[in-house]
């Protein structure tokens, strides 16, 4: 296992968000995490990313016993995070996204220099290898469409070279051909033995792409089911707690 | 759409605060020609030198404003700052202690109090706009307490030649201002520091939530700006020889002004340090010019107040097709 | 009983603000009057009800401003008093009527609100930069206009205002102050209106997709802040029976401490009256008491700064012990 959470608690005031879940994601692997809203899987991944910090619980990476303090923690841990509202600065420019928080440095007697030229390249790059294609990357982030500024979170997330890869709702708000290229890429990123956790409502693209399976409902890890294993009944079912209404109908 | 592999530098690409720097240019080279046409005395090296040495402070206090303000906070206590470094250095003075040990006691004091600004905003959660505020009567309060009214005088002027002096046939003061505008710019365009300041400015959440440590970064800012402050107040007190209670009342708001003016947007993530140079050299050169067309130096604020809802007005008018994220 | 604690600790945090300040105002009457053998006797009362009501309208004003969101907040308060009382006073000496002139007056400082309230809501330049550009446009029309010198020779009866007294306590307070404040009051707690602006300051998306009229609801509130301005000018101007043109001078600073102080959060959606007459009552109370005291009125400055960012950072402390109880 790459990644393991055991009893994460998180409260907020007098609500419970996370109740004892339990969570894990292997090496190679792509986890999807689904639930209705409010489950508690924006939390759960804000605590995965170094964002919250749990009350309670624990969390390993790769066996190890870590802490985030904050997103730094996390992103120095080797867990890039794709937030849903994306987290760009919007008057900057692709590049300057792309290596916000870790920028390529050139010391000059001690003095941490921008090195723009290294960062231009290495963006030239990602960009290539993602396929994404921008007017130029020295235009600002707000002035794209939403798949071109998907694919600069994406790429700022690959920039990272990171162990675990998290992705909140990435197709929410693309067209098709766009959604197309990001399962693609998360395939692509199996292939790389990379890990991703996947959060999407969609159940057809995280029944293409995911090999596991996690139901959040309430705060809570109901079930977890191999994808090959189940169906969209099956999961939708879990989700909306269809089999509790069954159990309490019986 | 060009292709991905094109990584040159887009020709295209120009400054968003470019056509603002160029209106001031603009702006500035009328009322140079309007001011000379009226007054004789105006377009003399002995005026313009000495006009420059009034913005001296001015000029310095609003390259930290800048940065500030491009990091979406606000500082209206710089004129306390300054104040209060000043009785520093005075008092450092009056007992006698050399320039060597007075000077970086004052951008201590200056570097401590802003530090303070930056505490309160970030560690106690106030809102710029309020900590300043609080600080602002903090400041003075200090200030009416130490010196009550009376003033400090007969300072030595040993750091009056970085005012007053020449080097070669350039003034002191331009290079004192060229050196710091430079150190502002290399900190903003140069530095990792300068990218987390826009990132910030453009939204405080997505920057914490990349990882950047924003409430060191706001510290840090702040800091600056009062070791700029501090820096002011070492010169006015090279300059002026003395130190009372009118120093500093109005700096903070020119310095706000000044910044505006120059195309930094008051919502943070876009500023142009050039710009803000140009806006105060157009303020200094208003003065200026009113005075020596006998025109009451009152009727100032009223035109600085005027330019800066026309300058809001046209920025604001611009921006109505995009959909703006607040 | 039991179940009105549990309402505190629930969480209404404006009640609970309000018997903070009330415990405040009780702290600092017990001060003062142990620095002052003066402080504690009946003639104090009218002296300090004396300087309430100019401060308070202007408080009243900023509270509304601020309730209604946006952010909005209204720095050229102070230049509004300023102007408008130059206005009266100039059409005075034009012959015009006292009486006529103020009620003329009361339309300039609606006008001058509605100006603000149109840059801030309509041209949606943030309220803190607009503002400042109108108070820097304001006050400097009022100073060039009168090249700072007042406007004096107002006639004796019209001094009733701000001189006179009725039962013994001022006639600005009983019949301005008091009658203001009762029906903002009423307005906002007890009228649609009034939960309109609430509604607008929680949340405007919210309020605009229910069909509240956002804007026009927040340029109603910049045109109250600019009428309860040239009222306060008004009763300065009877008080000292002459127009000064720098008579708001710092008074919005005043005003926006005494607004956050009494508890409306700084984005609004939360505040209201009672919390800021009591802001007013405690500050006046530090004024006064100071004075009698003859203490420096600098650590009266002072104090209000700490107070100002006391009671804002006191906010997050409060949530976060509260958080930890639940």
């Amino acid at each position: 296992m790459v990644f393991k959470m055991i009893g994460i608690v998180k409260r907020f005031g007098g609500l419970t968000a996370l109740d004892h879940v339990d969570f894990e994601v292997g090496s190679g692997e792509v986890m999807a995490l689904v639930g209705d809203n409010g489950a508690g899987k924006s939390t759960l991944i804000k605590t995965m990313s170094g964002a919250h910090a749990p009350d309670e619980g624990t969390i390993e990476m790769e066996g190890k016993l870590v802490r985030f303090r904050s997103p730094q923690d996390a992103w120095e841990s080797g867990i890039a995070t794709i937030f849903q509202e994306l987290a760009l600065a919007g008057k900057m420019t692709v590049v300057d996204n792309i290596f916000l928080g870790r920028e390529i440095r050139k010391p000059v007697l001690g003095i941490p220099f921008l090195d723009r030229q290294a960062m231009r390249k290495r963006t030239g790059e990602l960009l290539q290898q993602l396929d994404v294609h921008v007017p130029s990357i020295d235009s600002w982030v707000e002035s794209m469409s939403g798949g071109q500024r998907q694919g600069v979170a994406i790429a700022r997330a690959l920039n990272m070279d990171a162990r675990l890869i998290i992705m909140d709702e990435p197709t929410a708000a693309l067209a098709v051909a766009e959604v197309r290229k990001v399962l693609e890429f998360i395939k692509t990123l199996r292939t790389q033995g990379k890990s991703v956790v996947l959060i999407s409502h969609n159940i057809q693209d995280v029944f293409e792409v995911s090999d596991r399976i996690s139901v959040m409902r309430h705060g809570r890890c109901i079930a977890v089911r191999e994808t090959a294993k189940t169906t969209p009944q099956e999961i939708i079912g879990l989700i909306t707690g269809a089999h509790e209404v069954r159990a309490a109908a019986s | 759409m060009a292709s991905v592999a094109d990584t040159r530098p887009a020709l295209r690409f120009v400054s968003p605060t470019a056509s603002r720097e160029l209106a001031l240019i603009a702006a500035i080279i009328l009322v140079c020609t309007v001011f000379t046409v009226a007054s004789p005395y105006f377009l003399s090296v002995n005026n313009l030198v000495q006009t420059m040495r009034a913005g001296l402070e001015l000029s310095i206090v609003s390259a930290g404003m800048t940065l500030v303000i491009i990091m979406g906070g606000i500082d209206v206590s710089v004129g306390g700052i300054v104040a209060v470094s000043a009785i520093v250095i005075g008092k450092a003075y009056q007992a006698g202690l050399p320039v060597y040990v007075v000077t970086p006691l004052g951008l201590m004091a200056g570097t401590a109090l802003g530090a303070f600004n930056g505490f309160v905003t970030t560690k106690l959660k106030v809102p710029p706009i309020i900590a300043t505020l609080g600080s602002m009567y903090i400041f003075s309060a200090i200030m009416f307490l130490v010196i009550g009214g009376a003033w400090i005088s007969g300072l030595p002027g040993t750091l009056s030649p970085l005012v007053n002096g020449w080097l070669g046939f350039l003034p002191a003061s331009a290079l004192v201002i060229a050196v710091v505008y430079a150190i502002a710019w290399v900190l903003l365009r140069k530095l990792p520091y300068g990218n987390h300041l826009y990132a910030i400015g453009c939204s405080e959440p997505s920057a914490r939530l990349v990882g950047i440590n924003v409430d060191r970064t706001k510290i840090l800012t702040y800091a600056f700006l009062g070791l700029l402050a501090g820096l002011a107040a070492l010169l006015y007190v090279a300059r002026m020889r003395n130190v009372e209670i009118n120093i500093g009342t109005t700096i903070a708001l020119e310095a706000i002004a000044a910044t505006i003016l120059g195309g930094t947007s008051i919502r943070g993530g876009v500023g142009s340090l050039l710009g803000t140079l140009l806006g105060v050299v157009f303020i200094r050169i208003m003065q200026n010019g009113l005075v020596l067309m006998g025109i009451s130096s009152l009727w100032e604020t009223v035109i600085i107040g005027s330019l800066l809802i026309c300058v809001l007005t046209a920025d604001a008018l611009r921006n109505r097709n995009n959909p703006r994220a607040q | 009983m039991m179940s009105r604690l549990a309402g505190l600790r629930a969480g209404d945090p404006l009640r609970a603000r309000l018997f903070m300040l009330l415990a405040l105002w009780l702290v600092a009457i017990v001060v003062m009057s142990l620095l002052s053998p003066y402080f504690l006797r009946a003639s104090t009362v009218p002296y300090l009800l004396q300087y309430v009501p100019i401060l308070g309208l202007l408080g009243l004003g900023q509270t509304l401003v601020i309730l209604g969101g946006g952010p909005g907040i209204d720095l050229s308060v102070g230049s509004i008093v300023s102007l408008v009382g130059v206005a009266v006073g100039g059409l005075f000496v034009l012959g015009v009527d006292i009486w006529l002139a103020s009620a003329l007056g009361l339309m300039l400082g609606a006008l001058l609100g509605f100006v603000n309230g149109v840059l801030v809501n309509v041209l949606r330049i943030p309220s803190l930069m607009a503002t400042l550009a109108t108070m820097f446009a304001f006050g400097g029309l009022a100073l060039a206009t009168t090249l700072g010198s007042p406007i004096g020779g107002l006639p004796a009866e019209f001094g009733w205002l701000g001189q006179g007294r009725t039962l013994g306590l001022p006639n600005a307070f009983l019949f301005v102050l008091l009658p203001v404040a009762v029906i903002l009051h009423v307005m906002i707690t007890r009228t649609t209106i009034g939960r309109h602006i609430v509604a607008c300051g929680n949340d405007d998306r919210a309020a605009h997709l229910s069909g509240l009229p956002v804007v026009r609801i927040r340029v109603g509130l910049y045109v109250l802040s600019g009428v309860l301005a040239a009222l306060g000018s008004i009763i300065a101007m009877s008080w000292f029976l002459a127009a000064r043109p720098d008579a708001g001078k710092g008074m919005e600073l005043l005003a926006v401490t005494i607004a956050v102080l009494g508890g409306t959060h700084i984005f609004g959606g939360t505040g209201g009256v009672p919390g800021t007459i009591i802001a007013i009552l405690i500050v006046t109370t530090l004024q006064i008491g100071l004075q009698l005291a003859n203490i420096s009125a600098a650590w009266q400055l002072g104090l209000i700064g700490v107070l100002l960012i006391v009671s804002v950072s006191r906010l997050s402390l409060w949530r976060r012990v509260k958080g930890a109880r639940a």
